[in-house]
């Protein structure tokens, strides 16, 4: 078989001159096996462009929390005195019924709220790496400002893999809660 | 357009929907119905925006 295939794809070259990766259409840098790999602020401080998508997704037909995005997060991305850095855009339904907004980090809450009326919904959140915990907002809160609660303390290692998924809960099955598109950072000093 | 039927990844007390499988990163929408989720991908006519 003799079969050329001529890419657009840009590929990442390390100082060997070995291909790793390559930039996929979202301008996300992924290894070979198409894991997204350290935003390259990471390393030497700065912002970086974890994942972003405006493709929507819609839940409806369910009371159960449900999961609108799964984002990897690579082991070691978000370093010490880093911020994770989440902005979802949520639409839903201008009613009386409460519908329930999640965040979660490897499984564990990172942020909630429940609005009603809420017609469209674009928390700014972030989570804070000690080094050993991600420390957020506490408590219901809209992801920045005040809140009458503590901060929240996810112990959380951010030196392994981990996983950020985007979450909403219906209060009634009858409405439509969609996710219309997030952008997650990296803030590393 | 494919579906990806739901698994539950939380508990039997807190039970949470998620995707049996990734979805697909050519999604251009999705919808989860309750039951499955439904990818549409390019070339599909993706269903008018809900949730207003």
């Amino acid at each position: 078989m003799n079969t050329r295939v001529r890419s657009t794809v840009p590929f990442l070259v390390n100082e060997s001159g070995v291909i790793v990766g390559y930039v996929d259409k979202n301008n996300i840098e992924r290894n070979m096996a198409g894991v997204p790999l350290a935003p390259e602020a990471a390393s030497g401080g700065g912002i970086g462009l974890l994942a972003q998508s405006g493709a929507p997704v819609s839940v409806t037909g369910t009371t159960t929390e449900t999961v609108q995005a799964s984002i990897p997060i690579p082991a070691g991305v978000v370093g010490p005195n880093g911020v994770l850095r989440i902005t979802p855009l949520w639409s839903a339904p201008v009613n009386a019924d409460s519908n329930t907004y999640r965040c979660r980090v490897a499984g564990t809450v990172l942020f909630a709220t429940t609005l009603a009326n809420d017609g469209s919904f674009s928390p700014i959140i972030t989570a804070r790496n000690t080094g050993s915990a991600l420390v957020a907002l506490g408590g219901t809160s809209l992801g920045v400002g005040g809140s009458g609660s503590v901060p929240t303390s996810l112990a959380v290692d951010m030196t392994a893999p981990q996983s950020l998924t985007i979450t909403a809960q219906l209060a009634s099955a009858a409405d439509t809660v969609t996710l219309l598109g997030y952008t997650v950072e990296v803030l590393n000093p | 357009m494919i579906t990806i039927p739901i698994i539950n990844v939380g508990t039997a007390d807190e039970p949470i929907n998620a995707p049996a499988d990734p979805l697909p990163a050519n999604a251009i929408a999705v919808l989860c119905d309750g039951t499955n989720y439904i990818i549409y991908q390019p070339g599909d006519t993706v269903p008018a925006p809900q949730g207003s």
